[in-house]
């Protein structure tokens, strides 16, 4: 993929500063995918985004002339989740320390749109999914991603679509199995 | 045709079709094995939740990404540290890195128009007339004295940003860019100034809403 090919707004801009930014908007919400994808579990996601924008913005420059920003910033978020993430789970113990009082807040969740059964039943997808081995848990959240279509992954992971196709099937093949072997959490309540 | 062959061509269809990917060809195909085997539209149906499911969940894990902003620009230095820091995290952070340094700097930063009274995001002010007082200083000062007034709570390990290496005489260093972060609490008058947003744990947080508020107190309450 070159420059040219690279079909977002992100060079529409003139400043070198707006250019970045845009890229960044243009990119963030995959970007927060390939770091769930990666991250351990008690890691911030938000801790996260924050030190790849800042490393992207750190090599601008570099990064607006490579011919492929996409996988650089697949690279990075995938370096920043593995590097960083043990780090956070220090932080988040410190959190609970001092301020217990504020995780109550967490008690009054609400979804108005799907009911709790199903909000329950997608997060255990994704607690699943995340348990996948890496070549297949990264395309299936990225396409859980709105909008990411094959092409759109295959550019991000640098790998042809079929590749794409091949893993996500695999994976969903691999999250279904193990969905219907381990009971729900409310199973296990009960 | 193989059991396998057919169930894997069935398998890649179903997602073919639950993504949006598949072709007048495919559907076709679908069709003819549906005819074999109508549960195939059942398997389809699943197979759509599923993703919907997932799709779903992994939509409220990602909308963090949206309250992300790259900064603007870098400069170089301690400036760029304290700049950066400050279009990227808010004022609390950043004034924070200028107490860090204002004890020995006392005077530059203030003629580059950081730490000017709008722009102390209602800091608690550390004594820095006292020009011998050291980075660590002022800021175990201002750790003691928030202690103190109950403005903050805790200091959580500091993130490290950057670690690059410095030639020296005595070979090679490290010099590391950190960001330091402190627990505080701040005095909200009027509610409607929060929403509740998804952290990424899922869980609820209360959220500054538009300006009027310090900026630092974007990160969850």
């Amino acid at each position: 993929m070159t420059r040219q090919d690279d079909n977002h707004s992100a060079y529409a801009a003139t400043e070198p500063g707006d250019r970045v930014r845009e890229l960044w908007q243009a990119h963030r919400r995959w970007v927060a995918a390939i770091l769930l994808a990666h991250k351990p579990r008690e890691a911030d996601l938000e801790d996260l985004l924050q030190e790849v924008a800042m490393r992207l913005v750190r090599h601008g420059d570099e990064v607006e002339g490579l011919a492929s920003p996409k996988n650089w910033l697949r690279t990075v978020a995938v370096n920043v989740a593995r590097t960083h993430g043990r780090k956070q789970k220090v932080r988040r113990r410190v959190w609970a320390k001092e301020a217990p009082e504020m995780e109550s807040i967490s008690d009054g969740r609400t979804d108005p749109v799907m009911d709790k059964a199903e909000i329950e039943e997608g997060e255990r997808a994704l607690d699943l999914a995340r348990t996948l081995p890496e070549q297949y848990r990264e395309p299936l959240l990225l396409r859980a991603v709105r909008g990411m279509s094959y092409r759109q992954i295959a550019d991000v992971m640098g790998v042809p679509v079929t590749t794409v196709e091949t893993r996500i099937v695999r994976g969903r093949r691999m999250l279904r199995e193990l969905m219907e072997s381990r009971p729900q959490r409310a199973a296990e309540v009960a | 045709m193989s059991e396998d062959m057919e169930r894997i061509l069935e398998e890649v269809l179903i997602a073919r079709v639950t993504d949006g990917e598949a072709t007048n060809r495919d559907w076709a195909e679908v069709e003819r094995l549906a005819e074999q085997d109508p549960l195939l539209w059942r398997r389809l149906a699943e197979a759509q939740r599923s993703h919907a499911l997932l799709s779903r969940a992994v939509e409220d894990q990602i909308a963090v990404a949206e309250l992300i902003e790259a900064p603007a620009g870098v400069r170089t230095g301690v400036l760029a540290t304290i700049g950066r820091v400050r279009e990227y995290s808010g004022w609390a952070i950043a004034a924070m890195l200028a107490l860090i340094f204002v004890g020995a700097r006392l005077g530059w930063l203030g003629a580059m128009g950081f730490g000017s009274g709008s722009q102390q995001a209602g800091f608690i002010t550390v004594p820095v007339a006292d020009t011998t007082m050291t980075p660590d200083d002022a800021w175990a000062a201002y750790i003691d004295k928030g202690t103190q007034t109950g403005q903050v709570l805790g200091e959580m390990p500091a993130m490290v940003v950057e670690a690059r290496p410095i030639q020296g005489e005595g070979g090679t260093t490290y010099e590391v860019v950190v960001v330091k972060r402190v627990i505080t609490v701040e005095r909200v008058t009027d509610p409607t100034m929060l929403r509740v947003q998804r952290n990424d744990a899922g869980d609820a947080v209360l959220i500054p809403n538009g300006s009027g508020f310090p900026a630092s107190s974007e990160q969850p309450l």
